[in-house]
């Protein structure tokens, strides 16, 4: 809107000035001057004003248009376009009296979509804002209930907050980071629903092989009260085998609780809380266990005993014949090669074990944490390893490359080391290179891994800490349990341009005039024509 | 036609103008008014391995079109790692956009909020495709959803015909060290080309030299480590010729330079080692045994401590306590060293001390029979005391506590002195001795002192005694007389007798007790309290027992020594050595012919031990002028120096799409870990000491993110209670280094309509598919108004000379 361009709307009186009609005169013919004193007029028109031209009405009118299209006038637009933005964080799956959040939150917004017709409605959620779910119906919801807590939600993006839509959020509240929406901006109407304010829930477990004892799992949980009241849950981790642990933990609200546990070698465990709760699905949580299995390694009976030793110590590996078949990866040490392309640590020893002169070096592509320490003096090496294109030397000592991960498939680590000669320092040196030989044929962590599922620190909320997309936050334990429809924001009203209609007129003012203009030309054309006859 | 009939002709001309022209603004034609005219968003890839010429070209290519097109308004929105504002024109390079890192998601993001609060007709991307973080693909559905056409200008660099492949260097090097770091080529390497390093630190000291290439790719180039700290390393390759850069790698790697290893040295003897470590450039803070207290809570300065023929009489208990416990739980390295005063001797035998080392001191030899003779100081100044109970009579106690711990085969006798000496019990039988002694000794504290009577008869006493080992214990808390001390030194000697000395109280003459008692065959110890006489004589005489092998020891290597592979064959013998048995956990690498350790390792806890029980001074002479004598000394030093990676903590740092992720492990020994108790700091490239918040994401495990992290170089230092833990990470984007070309996925995403090819006559074709019109041209409004207005005056006015005089003339007559 620019409204400085109005003040063109003061030519309209100087228009109507233009088309004045001033007094009517007559011209009345005399053959002498004295006769003038008797000529005598027509008094009813004598002396009065002629009226204006009524052709200043619409040239007033056009000049106006055009001003208040220059101004470029905006009205209020009807709020027919709509975006439905869906929480579908995991607290929406909350069992509330009818239904889920999800399901009685979505069928709200449907009631009062119902009530004004004509209506662009789509729906999207906070976990994919990216992706139009369409309108909102039967299938929407059911997309949205089985998608929701599968993603972390966040607000929606800046680029899709687009001005000519109304922007409704659909949410529970528990997540007050949901309603900071970018540029200040923020919806329009607030549906919430969330009466359900009790909910204990599993937010994490991790699992990792016992420092202690390899063949043991340590567990750990964190248990979340994501609630307004003290809960007290019996925590039960089940395995393959059966119940393997029970603890009973309370906790306070909006604090979690960590439960340590240590669990035999199993593939798989799970937990849950009871007695359970209005959000079922955060009560129990499964782990899979596979990453933190042995990797089998079919070892070649040639292999130096400290070497044999290492990988049998190693947690993460397994000692397997060389001749075995299910195995993840070979330690060849001269007698033959990687069978049925496996990844393979070959040791290469040709000659006499020699003292390597010179510093340790690393490959710059191996992470600074991942290098380890050793001392050069004590390696040997009993083989001379050249660097081919596109191999990677992992470690040098001096000028000799002793460790080298050859290019191409299947995965080929070769080492000159002398792993003999390294047992006899009882350090960690040759674990250690054993590790990082097979972390790196492997391609995978293996040393100290954890296996963890982890649902986010506010999974396990369902106490609305936001009323209402009002600014203020609480603690959640002080807001009443409550849904509700927070109404339309009118500090934002969508607006639409009328500039074009508006100038659509002034075009057909304006055809009025070329056409009033041009009849006047040919009637003036006409009387001319007549004249000169 | 009349002149009404012309002006009506004129006006409706005007009238017709001012219809197209506002016609042609209704059908959005644009003029002068930017506004009205089409946009479109050019996505600029600001990027490493997008060439910028190549990019600038693209962008000229788009301008052109875009003037071509009835001068579309162009806006450029440039990008690398993340996105610039959108802006009418291309800028010049801005470290800001983090062009090691390519993401397109971000910047397409960042185009679609443009386009969401002024529509643009269509975005032109130039580019690579090669993100290196982000999702292209989403992004690119995110804008066919959003309605803006997106064309795809494809710009890539071509892959260089010799690159550098790869750069092996070392993590650590102590200053003064030579760095070398090797350089190795891939591509055609006929010829041979110049490769270029620089190594730059912190504080800006930087060195720069280069090698050229061998036939095989490889080039080797060396510095110094000039100054403690992380160093980065830039390595470019050149033609020789022409000096042209063939390929970079920026902050190919950093090294990390540390101090001369630091030690603390107590010395409780000479200190060959000591000067040996300082010639060899070792940094030693070398201190008296008896100041070691000091220390204690100096630990951590140190990489490792020496203990040099020092007891643990020296140190008080918490010291021992620190020093055990930085072993254990910081991984100091702690090498001990026999001597008189060492081992069991030095009351190692069931200490603090000896819980850490790879040797346990043997218990005395009560096996071997001695003969004692006490020479107890009866002058007057022994009768001072409190509580009743005077010197003489701590004396008496400590005497009879002493005697109750010998043996039957032992032999003892008593003497007691002022001017004079009186024998109270002739050299016999212990049992018979100790029955004697703890009867009325008759004696009174009175008189004056002279020790050397006393000593002559006492000596004389022992000199009549056929056992093995014949001690002296004398007591006394006065001024030794001025009777010659070489003498009695020298029959001393002369009779092999041990002299302990027993120095009570401030006044007593302890410097002429020392020279008396000699170097290595006595011992002088103060006693400050005399209620402390009877421990510490008892004591004592235990410690004067315990063994020591003396004599021509032949000596021979049982294993490899840690730093030294192989066996060396012609060590020299030793001339003494504490007898010590080793833990099974230990390894003996040297040893005595009768199978006692000499030199024996260990790891305790995180720590690293070494006992070398024959000491590295007096009792090995030989070894001091030995061929091997340095390299056993500074590995001795550097193998101790060393600590196992991970210190206290284990501290792993990796690289995720979107920033740093830090794990510590803390040993299960130290329990469960404890965010409050672990901080994690870290020096960015952009800031220096800011901390991290942690989690307990796992067993033993705490986690902290740093998010937004850029290319550059990163210091985390991880602190618990047990210790800390320094980490250097070099974040790179060597996906964006070492990159060429476009990404193969872009015909994918042509397939799949997410976007066109660049068609330069199409650039605002799809005009109108947004939902928001185009402004209408406001400079066309407003001709046509001006044509109109003039349409209306032409009718409405006679506009001639005359006219214009005769009104002129007419206002004037009214203003009259």
């Amino acid at each position: 809107m620019s409204p400085m361009w109005l003040l063109g709307l003061l030519l309209v009186p100087v228009i109507r000035w233009l088309h004045r009609g001033g007094r009517h005169r007559r011209t009345v013919f005399v053959s002498s001057l004295s006769l003038w004193r008797g000529s005598a007029i027509s008094t009813p028109a004598a002396g009065e004003r002629r009226p204006p031209d009524p052709a200043w009405r619409h040239r007033a009118l056009m000049t106006a248009l055009i001003f208040v299209a220059l101004a470029e006038p905006q009205l209020p637009l009807q709020r027919s376009r709509i975006t439905l933005w869906v929480d579908d964080s995991l607290s929406m799956q909350t069992r509330e009296t009818q239904g889920t959040r999800l399901v009685q939150v979505l069928g709200q917004a449907r009631r009062l979509l119902s009530e004004a017709d004509n209506q662009d409605v789509e729906v999207r959620s906070l976990g994919d804002p990216w992706h139009s779910l369409g309108a909102l119906g039967d299938g929407t919801v059911a997309a949205l209930s089985a998608s929701a807590g599968l993603r972390e939600p966040a607000p929606p993006p800046g680029a899709l907050l687009r001005r000519d839509r109304s922007h409704w959020l659909l949410t529970d509240g528990a997540d007050a980071a949901l309603l900071d929406w970018p540029g200040g901006r923020h919806p329009d109407r607030v549906i919430e629903v969330a009466s359900v304010t009790r909910n204990a829930g599993l937010e994490r477990i991790s699992a990792r092989r016992s420092a202690s004892d390899p063949e043991r799992i340590d567990l750990l949980l964190k248990i979340t009260n994501g609630g307004t009241d003290v809960e007290t849950r019996e925590v039960v981790i089940g395995t393959d085998a059966g119940e393997a642990a029970r603890s009973t933990q309370r906790i306070e609200p909006g604090t979690s609780a960590l439960v340590s546990a240590s669990i035999g070698a199993t593939t798989r465990v799970r937990v849950r809380l009871e007695p359970g709760d209005a959000l079922v699905e955060d009560d129990s949580i499964d782990l899979d266990l596979t990453p933190l299995r042995r990797r089998r390694v079919a070892t070649d009976s040639k292999c130096p005993v400290a070497l044999v030793a290492a990988v049998a110590a190693h947690p993460a590996l397994a000692v397997a014949p060389d001749n075995a078949a299910d195995v993840d990866t070979t330690l060849d040490c001269g007698t033959g090669g990687s069978a049925d392309g496996r990844a393979t640590i070959r040791v290469v020893a040709d000659r006499v074990p020699t003292r390597l002169a010179g510093p340790l070096q690393w490959s710059s592509s191996v992470a600074e944490s991942s290098r380890i320490r050793l001392d050069a003096e004590a390696l040997q090496a009993a083989s001379a390893l050249h660097a081919r294109h596109a191999d990677v030397v992992l470690l040098a000592v001096g000028d000799a490359p002793v460790i080298v991960r050859r290019a191409g498939a299947p995965s080929l680590i070769e080492t000159s080391l002398d792993f003999g000669s390294m047992g006899i320092t009882r350090g960690p040196e040759v674990p250690l290179l054993v590790n990082l030989m097979f972390e790196s044929v492997l391609g995978e962590h293996l040393l100290d891994r954890i296996a963890i599922v982890d649902r986010g620190p506010t999974s396990a909320r369902v106490a609305p800490v936001v009323r209402g997309g009002a600014a203020a936050q609480s603690l959640p334990g002080r807001l009443p349990a409550a849904s509700g429809v927070t109404p339309a924001a009118d500090d934002l009203p969508l607006l639409r341009s009328w500039t074009w209609p508006t100038l659509a007129i002034a075009l057909a003012v304006l055809l009025w005039e070329v056409v009033s203009l041009g009849r006047q030309w040919v009637r003036l054309s006409g009387n001319a024509g007549a004249a000169l006859e | 036609m009349s002149g009404v009939g012309s002006r009506t002709l004129l006006a409706l001309a005007l009238q017709l103008a001012a219809l197209l022209a506002l016609s042609a603004a209704l059908l959005g034609a644009s003029w002068l008014d930017a506004r009205s005219k089409p946009r479109v968003l050019v996505v600029v890839d600001r990027s490493q391995s997008v060439p910028r010429a190549a990019a600038d070209k693209a962008i000229a290519d788009v301008m052109q079109a875009a003037k071509a097109d009835r001068g579309l308004d162009v806006q450029v929105l440039e990008f690398a790692g993340r996105p610039a504002p959108p802006s009418p024109r291309a800028s010049e390079p801005a470290a800001d956009l983090d062009p090691s890192v390519t993401n397109i998601e971000a910047a397409l993001e960042a185009a679609l909020t443009a386009h969401a609060k002024t529509p643009f007709a269509s975005a032109v991307v130039i580019s690579d495709g090669l993100e290196t973080v982000g999702d292209t693909a989403r992004a690119l559905g995110a804008v066919r959803e959003a309605r803006l056409p997106v064309q795809w200008i494809p710009v890539g660099r071509e892959p260089p015909q010799t690159r550098i492949e790869e750069v092996v260097v070392p993590d650590r090097v102590r200053l003064g060290q030579k760095v070398r770091l090797t350089v190795r080529l891939a591509g055609q390497l006929g010829s041979t080309f110049r490769v270029k390093a620089s190594m730059r630190t912190a504080g800006g000291d930087t060195q720069s030299s280069s090698a050229p290439s061998s036939g095989a790719g490889l080039a080797t180039i060396e510095f110094d480590a000039r100054s403690v700290g992380a160093v980065l390393v830039d390595v470019a390759l050149e033609d020789p010729v022409s000096g042209r850069v063939l390929d970079a790698m920026p902050d190919a790697a950093v090294i990390d330079v540390a101090p001369r290893a630091g030690i603390l040295y107590a010395q409780g003897a000479t200190g060959a080692l000591a000067r040996s470590l300082a010639q060899g450039g070792w940094s030693l803070n070398v201190v008296p045994a008896a100041r070691l207290d000091a220390h204690a809570d100096g630990l951590d300065r140190y990489q490792a401590v020496v203990l040099e023929d020092v007891a643990v009489s020296d140190a008080g208990p918490r010291f021992w306590s620190a020093l055990v416990d930085a072993v254990d739980r910081r991984g100091l390295g702690l090498m001990v060293l026999g001597g008189e005063r060492s081992f069991a001797r030095g009351g190692y035998r069931e200490s603090a001390l000896e819980s850490v080392l790879p040797v346990l001191s043997e218990p005395a030899a009560l096996d071997q029979p001695v003969a004692i003779m006490f020479a107890v100081d009866k002058s007057g100044s022994m009768g001072q005391g409190s509580g009743g109970v005077d010197r003489f009579a701590l004396a008496q106690r400590a005497v009879i506590e002493t005697a109750r711990g010998l043996t039957a085969r032992d032999s003892l006798g008593l003497v007691v002195f002022d001017v004079l000496p009186r024998v109270l019990i002739p050299l016999g039988p212990s049992s018979v001795g100790t029955l004697a002694l703890e009867r009325d000794w008759q004696v009174r504290p009175n008189g004056g002192t002279k020790l050397a009577p006393a000593l002559e008869a006492a000596i004389g006493e022992l000199e009549r005694a056929n056992a093995s080992r014949r001690m002296l214990i004398v007591v006394t808390d006065g001024f030794v007389d001025g009777a010659p001390l070489e003498p009695l030194r020298a029959r001393l000697d002369r009779s092999r007798i041990e002299m302990i000395a027993l120095a009570v109280g401030p006044d007593a003459d302890v410097s002429a007790l020392e020279r008396l008692a000699g170097v290595g065959a006595g011992l002088v110890l103060r006693v400050n309290e005399a209620a402390e006489l009877p421990v510490v004589m008892r004591a004592g005489v235990e410690r004067r027992r315990a063994r020591i092998e003396r004599g021509t020891i032949t000596v021979e290597q049982r294993q490899a020594l840690p730093f030294a592979p192989g066996t060396w064959k012609d060590w020299p013998a030793v001339a003494a050595h504490a007898v010590t048995r080793s833990r099974p956990d230990a390894a003996v690498a040297v040893q005595s012919q009768r199978g006692e350790p000499l030199i024996a390792f260990r790891r305790s806890g995180l720590g690293r031990v070494v006992a070398v029980t024959s000491g590295l001074g007096p009792w090995t002479p030989q070894w001091l002028s030995w061929r091997e004598w340095p390299q056993l000394a500074g590995g001795l030093a550097a193998w101790v120096s060393g600590t196992a990676r991970g210190g206290a903590l284990g501290l792993s740092v990796s690289d995720l799409p979107g920033g740093l992720q830090i794990e510590v492990d803390v040993p299960s020994a130290a329990g469960q870990p404890d965010a409050g108790n672990l901080s994690v700091a870290v020096d960015t490239p952009a800031a220096k000491g800011r901390l991290l918040g942690t989690e307990h994401i796992g067993p033993g495990r705490l986690r902290a993110v740093l998010p937004d992290a850029g290319a550059g170089l990163y210091t985390f230092v991880a602190s618990t209670p047990l210790g800390t833990q320094r980490q250097l990470h070099l974040r790179r984007h060597r996906g964006e280094s070492e990159s060429w070309g476009v990404n193969p996925e872009l015909s994918a995403w042509t397939t799949a309509g997410l976007v066109s090819a660049w068609t330069p006559g199409e650039l605002a074709k799809r005009r109108g598919v947004n939902e928001e019109p185009t402004p209408v041209d406001r400079t066309l409004i407003g001709l046509a108004l001006a044509l109109f207005l003039s349409g209306v005056l032409v009718d409405r006015t006679r506009l001639t000379l005359a006219g214009v005089r005769e009104t002129l003339g007419r206002m004037r007559m009214r203003a009259r």
